[in-house]
């Protein structure tokens, strides 16, 4: 896949997970207009989206680890901006978010491709 | 540039999930936003309204608890759990109070009025204080707001504390 197709497209789809993630965070899940779930949804759709989009399996593992890096910044972004100032002096309040929300987005992602592959017939 | 047809179909998920999840997210955000801007804004002031010998070793005190929220955008109630009055040095201690389980729907501008009948020691306590001219008391107290938001509720607790001073009889 070129280069800059590969670039927008881990950027759409990371941008698309993280904030399906921030959804389901302990920090926003009380303000989200969605339940926990279909956050999960969304970010399955989004490696199912992105599996029908790659050739290979190993092009779609590496991927969801651009997914995943891309979706863990869109993260940290939507909750450190609104807590700024508590985080400023402890991090580590919206690090296990970010920790266990990127691991969501990997986990799902990957899954998302892996069935797209086995619908393309890999 | 070529554009493969079969690419259709799953650049169009992703594009319909890019923007749904932006906008939930956007929406979640700005709930938030507000939920933490009337919580820094919350602030409370507490008004002695009136403060009567009932029996001669009673009294009783009546004040006006004024919750104030600028701009309140996430509908929320409020219950004030017990309060304390002390003296203004805090050595004496005039008992602890409680109005029991009322919750009070918050709007801009709320007045809780809550009443106090001090009695026995501490209503010596406070005739000793009032014979030593020491008049200004301290109300310390404690209020539970509940929020309402979109996917439960979230309540926090919040000091309440107030001077007020008793008018010689």
């Amino acid at each position: 896949m070129k280069f800059l197709r590969w670039l927008a497209l881990a950027l759409v789809a990371g941008i698309a997970a993280g904030a399906s993630a921030a959804l389901q965070s302990g920090e926003l899940l009380k303000f989200s207009p969605v339940p926990a779930l279909l956050a999960y949804v969304l970010i399955f759709l989004v490696g199912l989206s992105a599996g029908f989009l790659v050739k290979k399996f190993q092009e779609g593992l590496r991927l969801a680890l651009s997914v995943t890096l891309v979706g863990a910044i869109t993260l940290w972004a939507a909750l450190y901006l609104p807590n700024r100032e508590v985080v400023a002096a402890a991090p580590e309040l919206i690090l296990s978010s970010v920790w266990w929300g990127a691991l969501t987005i990997f986990v799902l992602t990957l899954i998302g491709i892996i069935v797209a592959r086995i619908f393309s017939g890999e | 540039m070529r554009f493969d047809r079969r690419w259709l179909a799953p650049v169009g998920l992703l594009v319909l999930v890019f923007v749904v999840s932006l906008v939930l997210l956007t929406w979640a955000e700005r709930r938030y936003t507000e939920f933490l801007e009337t919580l820094q804004g919350i602030q409370f002031s507490v008004e002695l309204a009136d403060f009567e010998q009932t029996a001669p070793q009673q009294a009783r005190l009546r004040w006006v608890v004024t919750v104030t929220i600028p701009n309140p955008k996430t509908p929320a109630s409020l219950e004030l759990l017990d309060w304390r009055v002390r003296s203004a040095d805090e050595r004496t201690h005039l008992g602890y109070y409680t109005t029991g389980e009322t919750q009070i729907a918050l709007a801009s501008v709320t007045e809780i009025p809550v009443e106090a009948v001090i009695e026995g020691p501490n209503f010596e306590k406070l005739q000793r204080l009032q014979e030593a001219s020491e008049t200004t008391l301290l109300f310390v107290g404690s209020a539970r707001v509940v929020f309402q938001l979109p996917r439960g509720r979230e309540s926090k607790i919040i000091p309440v504390v107030g001077v007020f001073t008793l008018q010689h009889e």
